[in-house]
This record gives C-alpha cells, sequence and structure tokens, in this order.
C-alpha cells in the first residue's frame, strides 16, 4: 500500500519536469532554425553575444547586457545594460547595430563569416566593426580603409550565404 | 568498569556490534556514497559537454585566424612563412592534425594524418586571399583538435574531487560514530548494564549519566522510577511485616480471651455440677448458698470479660468516632466522681478528687474521657487495700500537658509490667490476681481511648508509694487555659460537693 502511494507520488513528480525539459529543447530549436544568415547570432538568437550594443558608443566600452532588458530588431534580439541604453537604441536602431551583421570584419574582407568577438571592437566613422580577435584586429587596422572598402563591396555579394557554404 | 562482574564484560562485547553508532553509519555511508557517486557521474557530464563545447568554440576561433593569416602566403606561395604558421598552430596542445591545401587539394604543409572532413572537432576552411578590388579562394585549412587532453583534464579533477569527497565522508563517519558512542552508546551501555544487574540479582543501581539531552533525561526518569520502586518495596515489606505482627496479636488475643474465659466457665461449671448433684447431701444448704454464690460472682466476671473485649474490639475496628467539643475540667472531674462513687471496692476505702485550677477547658469527647476515667477509678478503688485512698488530680505541666492521674495506695508495679499491662491480656496472671485483677483488659482499652484524643496512658510507681496511672493529653487539647491572676487559684471551690456514702471531699493542703 505504501509503496504503491510512493510510486505514484514519484511519477507525478516527475512528470511536469520531463515536459518542461522536452518544452525547452523545442524552443532552442525553434529559435536556431529561424536564424538569418546575415546575422552573426549566438544558439538563443541573440546578437552581440548578449553585449550592449549602445555602450560601445557611449561608453567606448563593450559590456554586458541584461536578460532582463532586451529588445528584439530585425530578427535578432539585443541585451542592454540599462532601460536607457535601450530607449536610445528603439529611437534609431541602425545607428547602434554591428556592421557586418556582427561578423568579423577582416573575415569578411576576404569572403568569410567568422565569429566577431564582442570585446575586439572598433568604431570607425560611427559603425561598429567586431574583430575574430586581437590578432586578426591588428592585421585589419594595418590597412584599415582598404579592408573596409573591400569588405562594404564584398559584404552584399555573402551577406545571404550561409557562413559553412562559403567554405565548400 | 574494572570491579564489573565477568558477564557484564561480555554483553558489553555484544553490545558494541548492535550499537546505535554501527545501525546509523551502516545506512548513512552507503547513502551518502550513492547520492555522492551520482553528483560526481552529473558533474562529470556536465564539464565533459561544458569542455567539448569550449573545445569547439576554441577550435572555430583558431581555425579562423590562421587562414586570415595564412591567406597571403599561401596566395604567394611563402612555404616558409606557411611552416611558421603550421608549427604556431601546432603548439598548442589541443591540435591533433593540421593540414594546409592548396587551391587543387595537394598538401603545402602538414602535421599528422589528414583527418576525415566531417569527423568530431575537425574544421575545413577556405584560406582566401584579398585582391586589389575582390577575393580569390587561394587553399584549403584543415585542422583536427583531440579531446583527450581535455579529458584527462576533467579525469584528474573529478578523481580529486573523489578523493576529497571519500576524505570527508570518512572524516563525517568517525566523527558521527565517536559522537554518537559519547551521547548515545554509552549510556544505553550503562542503562543496559543496571537492568541486566537488577534482573539478574534484584539490586537497584543508579546509572551514572549526567546529561542535558533526551538520552540524560530518559537515566534520570529511570533513576527515579528505580528510587521510588526500591522506597515501594521497602514499604511492601514493612506493610507486610507490620500485618503479619498484626495478625500474630490478633491469634494471641484471641489465644488468650479464650484462656481467660475458661477459668470462670470452669468454677461455673464446677460448682454449679455440685450443687445439681447435692454431692454435700440434702442439708448443707448453706454450702450449696455459698456455691451459688461463687457461680454468681464467676458469671458476672465472665460478663465483664465478654463486654469488655467487646469495646476493646469495637474501638481497635475503628466503630467509634470520637466527637470533639470542649469540656471545662470541672465537670469532667465532677462526672467522673460520680461515676465513681458506685464503683465495688474494698471496705474503707476513700475517693478524692482534688479540685483543679478553674477556668480549664479541653476539646476531647467527653463520653470517652469519662468512660475512659471511670475505668481507671475501678481498677484504683478495686485494689486499694482497706482504708486505703485513691485520689484524682488534673494538672497541666510547665511543657502545657495535660494529666488526669489517678493515684492509689496499693502495692507498686513491678517496671518489667509497666509495659506488658497496657498490651490485652499480656500482663502475667500473677500480677492480675493480686494487684490489677481485670486490669490486662480495661487498661488496653484506656490506651486506645487515649490514643483516639492523640493522648497516652502512663503508669508509674511514685516515689510516695502506691501506684499512679496518668492519662496525658497533648497541648493543642486545652481550649481555655484560665487567666494568670496570683494567689487566688489555689482557693477551694465552695459549691463542690461530696456525692456517694463512703467518699469524703477533701481539699488539697499542701
Amino acid at each position: 500500500m505504501y509503496r504503491s502511494q510512493s510510486k505514484t507520488a514519484e511519477t507525478t513528480r516527475t512528470a511536469p519536469l520531463i515536459a518542461a525539459i522536452i518544452f525547452a529543447a523545442l524552443f532552442c530549436c525553434t529559435q536556431a532554425f529561424g536564424a538569418s544568415p546575415a546575422l552573426n547570432l549566438n544558439e538563443n538568437g541573440v546578437a552581440l553575444h548578449g553585449y550592449d550594443p549602445v555602450s560601445y558608443f557611449t561608453n567606448q566600452k563593450a559590456e554586458r547586457g541584461r536578460a532582463s532588458i532586451s529588445t528584439e530588431y530585425d530578427g535578432a534580439t539585443y541585451y542592454f545594460a540599462d532601460e536607457q541604453n535601450r530607449d536610445a537604441f528603439l529611437q534609431e536602431p541602425r545607428l547602434y547595430q554591428p556592421h557586418y551583421g556582427g561578423f568579423c570584419a577582416y573575415g569578411v574582407a576576404v569572403g568569410q563569416k567568422f565569429n566577431g568577438d564582442p570585446e575586439v571592437f572598433m568604431i570607425v566613422d560611427g559603425k561598429l566593426y567586431l574583430q575574430l580577435d586581437r590578432s586578426t584586429q591588428t592585421l585589419w587596422k594595418a590597412d584599415l580603409d582598404k579592408n573596409i572598402a573591400i569588405a562594404d563591396r564584398t559584404w552584399p555579394v555573402i551577406r545571404q550565404i550561409p557562413a559553412n557554404d562559403l567554405n565548400d | 568498569m574494572t570491579d564489573l562482574p565477568p558477564y557484564v564484560t561480555n554483553t558489553a562485547k555484544r553490545v558494541r556490534l548492535t550499537s546505535i553508532s554501527a545501525r546509523y553509519l551502516a545506512r548513512f555511508v552507503p547513502i551518502i556514497m550513492i547520492v555522492f557517486t551520482v553528483m560526481i557521474s552529473v558533474y562529470g557530464t556536465v564539464a565533459y559537454h561544458q569542455a567539448m563545447r569550449s573545445l569547439s568554440a576554441k577550435l572555430d576561433t583558431l581555425v579562423a585566424r590562421q587562414s586570415l593569416l595564412l591567406g597571403e602566403a599561401v596566395a604567394d606561395g611563402r612555404d616558409d612563412r606557411i611552416g611558421l604558421l603550421v608549427a604556431q598552430t601546432i603548439a598548442d596542445q589541443d591540435v591533433a592534425t593540421i593540414a594546409v591545401l592548396d587551391a587543387d587539394g595537394s598538401s603545402l604543409n602538414q602535421y599528422g594524418a589528414l583527418p576525415a572532413i566531417d569527423g568530431p572537432l575537425t574544421r575545413s576552411v577556405a584560406i582566401n586571399y584579398m585582391g586589389t578590388d575582390s577575393y580569390e579562394r587561394v587553399g584549403t585549412l584543415v585542422v583536427s583538435m583531440s579531446e583527450e587532453p581535455a579529458v584527462e583534464r576533467l579525469t584528474y579533477t573529478l578523481f580529486y574531487i573523489a578523493l576529497l569527497g571519500i576524505a570527508l565522508l570518512v572524516a563525517a563517519a568517525v566523527a558521527a560514530h565517536l559522537v554518537l558512542r559519547a551521547t548515545v552508546s554509552q549510556p544505553l551501555d550503562r542503562m543496559l548494564t543496571a537492568i541486566r544487574i537488577q534482573r539478574d540479582s534484584g539490586a537497584h543501581i543508579p546509572i551514572d549519566w549526567d546529561s542535558r539531552d533526551q538520552i540524560g533525561q530518559v537515566v534520570s526518569a529511570y533513576n527515579a522510577l528505580q528510587l521510588r520502586q526500591t522506597k515501594t518495596e521497602s514499604d511492601l515489606t514493612r506493610l507486610h511485616n507490620k500485618a503479619a505482627r498484626a495478625h500474630q496479636s490478633k491469634s494471641d488475643f484471641v489465644g488468650r480471651v479464650i484462656e481467660e474465659l475458661r477459668t470462670p466457665l470452669n468454677s461455673i461449671v464446677g460448682f454449679s455440677e455440685i450443687v445439681s448433684s447435692q454431692r454435700f447431701g440434702p442439708d448443707t444448704i448453706h454450702r450449696y448458698l455459698s456455691y451459688a454464690g461463687n457461680i454468681n460472682q464467676a458469671a458476672r466476671h465472665l460478663l465483664y470479660l465478654i463486654e469488655n473485649v467487646l469495646d476493646l474490639t469495637r474501638l481497635e475496628g475503628g466503630e467509634v468516632e470520637p466527637v470533639f467539643a470542649p469540656a471545662k475540667v470541672e465537670m469532667l472531674l465532677r462526672r467522673a466522681e460520680t461515676a465513681g462513687a458506685t464503683l465495688p471496692r474494698n471496705k474503707g476505702v476513700r475517693l478524692i478528687v482534688n479540685p483543679p485550677t478553674p477556668g480549664f477547658s479541653l476539646n476531647v469527647d467527653a463520653g470517652l474521657i469519662n468512660s475512659l476515667l471511670g475505668k481507671l477509678l475501678e481498677n484504683a478503688l478495686r485494689h486499694a487495700p482497706d482504708d486505703g485512698r485513691v485520689e484524682l488530680t488534673f494538672s497541666v505541666s510547665p511543657g502545657g500537658t495535660a494529666s488526669f492521674t489517678v493515684h492509689d495506695n496499693g502495692d507498686g508495679i513491678p517496671e518489667k509490667e509497666i509495659e506488658r499491662l497496657l498490651t490485652p491480656f499480656a500482663a502475667s496472671r500473677d500480677l492480675d490476681e493480686r494487684r490489677f485483677h481485670g486490669t490486662r483488659l480495661s487498661l488496653p482499652i484506656c490506651k486506645v481511648l487515649a490514643e483516639m484524643h492523640s493522648g497516652t496512658i502512663e503508669i508509674t510507681n511514685p516515689s510516695t508509694g502506691g501506684a499512679a496511672v496518668s492519662l496525658l493529653l497533648p497541648p493543642s487539647r486545652i481550649t481555655e487555659s484560665p487567666a494568670p491572676s496570683p494567689g487566688g487559684d489555689e482557693n477551694p471551690r465552695a459549691d463542690h460537693r461530696a456525692s456517694g456514702a463512703s467518699v469524703q471531699q477533701l481539699h488539697r493542703t499542701a
């Protein structure tokens, strides 16, 4: 009697847990499948790996955003450090969006879509450029104007091509 | 523990195997082990996946960077620069193999075998070179990583965590064992020893243990229980002895009563036989008449005995409930005097009632006190010699004890008989015959009556000769005392008059 009771209690306790896990997994999948190839998003559809896009311009530094202060724009989720930044972003999103969809600027110049590290950034002419890492940034800065000019020409060509297809 | 008998140490050994701490640890240790193992494996799985993820991310960044750095060298065909970049890449211990291929797919530089492109932890990236206005693909970079170093690091971590956990578990088990032994097992052992000793030998041994926890409460409750049991047992023994003694004295009493009744019955039977059979012939009428007198005397004595036995049984059985009320001493003495006037006595015996200090009142049952004093007077009057005197006196001692004393000038009482006079029929028959005829019952009755008033009977042989029997009452019985008036309390009472022909009222002259 006692045993059967405890068993039913166990099943009722674990059932909601399993349901929650399945639901969470499905949610993640839909997010991943819906991602646009033009944007560098993480597995949750968040741009800039969750860094605050406004902070680069106002504070000149990379600052982590908070998931509780977020907004959706153009198929991507942006996190912000505070509500002021979000308000500023919502007024003119194009100003604060990372260039080349958040991909590595030097990689775009050579026709590749590499992940842009949100900690390695540079603002040139009011535009936010991210780089793969510091060594590529050094390489990129050595011939900044030429690299930006070539990348600006390359980007419309590779914009809609998924990253993996560029390497076939 | 060294002075305990051998069987105690034997039981102690057996107790250790079934001790609380062993039972506790037998459950505690496996449960903790299972929980710990589950936690370690969960942590290991999570950490493994995390390591693989970070390894994958690292590989992504590495292969991207190296492809960018290699672009110009591959385009220009500078093998020395390609070699340098390959060496720089392979310096990372997580990298297993690397291959730089040209646009046709042939190897320009290579470290290790070329892995399958779609294998795990393997990335293949195009090496593009930036021309003047566009980019062109000049080769392919293939890099694979080995998960072994990462797994090895993880294994080391898990091993040290497990080691730490086992050390913690051992420490916790030892600490739990020590604490349990000190707080639970030790007092339980002592309790068990005490209980076994009590079971085997019946001795109540208090357990030597003092703590404020539940065990301490149990031990002190047990000790208190033992103490009460010991007390109850000794009470029972005492009651049993008392009951046995009472039973014995009752049997003795019945035996003595029967013995006592036989004497007058024998004389009744003997004399009545003589009379009815006219043994001395038909003409000796005077003799028969005197025998009839003997029969009458014996029958009266028989009646007297039976009445006294009945009185005593009634009193001892608690059938008589005394009713206490304040009574004046003068009134009590007057009633005793009135009753004493008609009592049988030897020739010329005088009853003298000494007038008391006026004003005293006692909280007593007047009827019972009256019969008590009557019995004392009866004894004294009966046994005072010819022309003797019997005195009844009331006095209050400096300590506050009130006493009624009946003093006669007959023979004194041997010291050894004084105590036995108060036990029914215990005094020697010889003394009874000679001096205190009938007192073998009446004095015990007096004693019971005195005890009803929380008083006592005292028998003394005063230095002036004769014998004195006193009723002593405690000070609490005195409800009224005369106001101290100097010189007035020795005056004789004018209205006190003698009653009865042979009783003379004499004033105290002392």
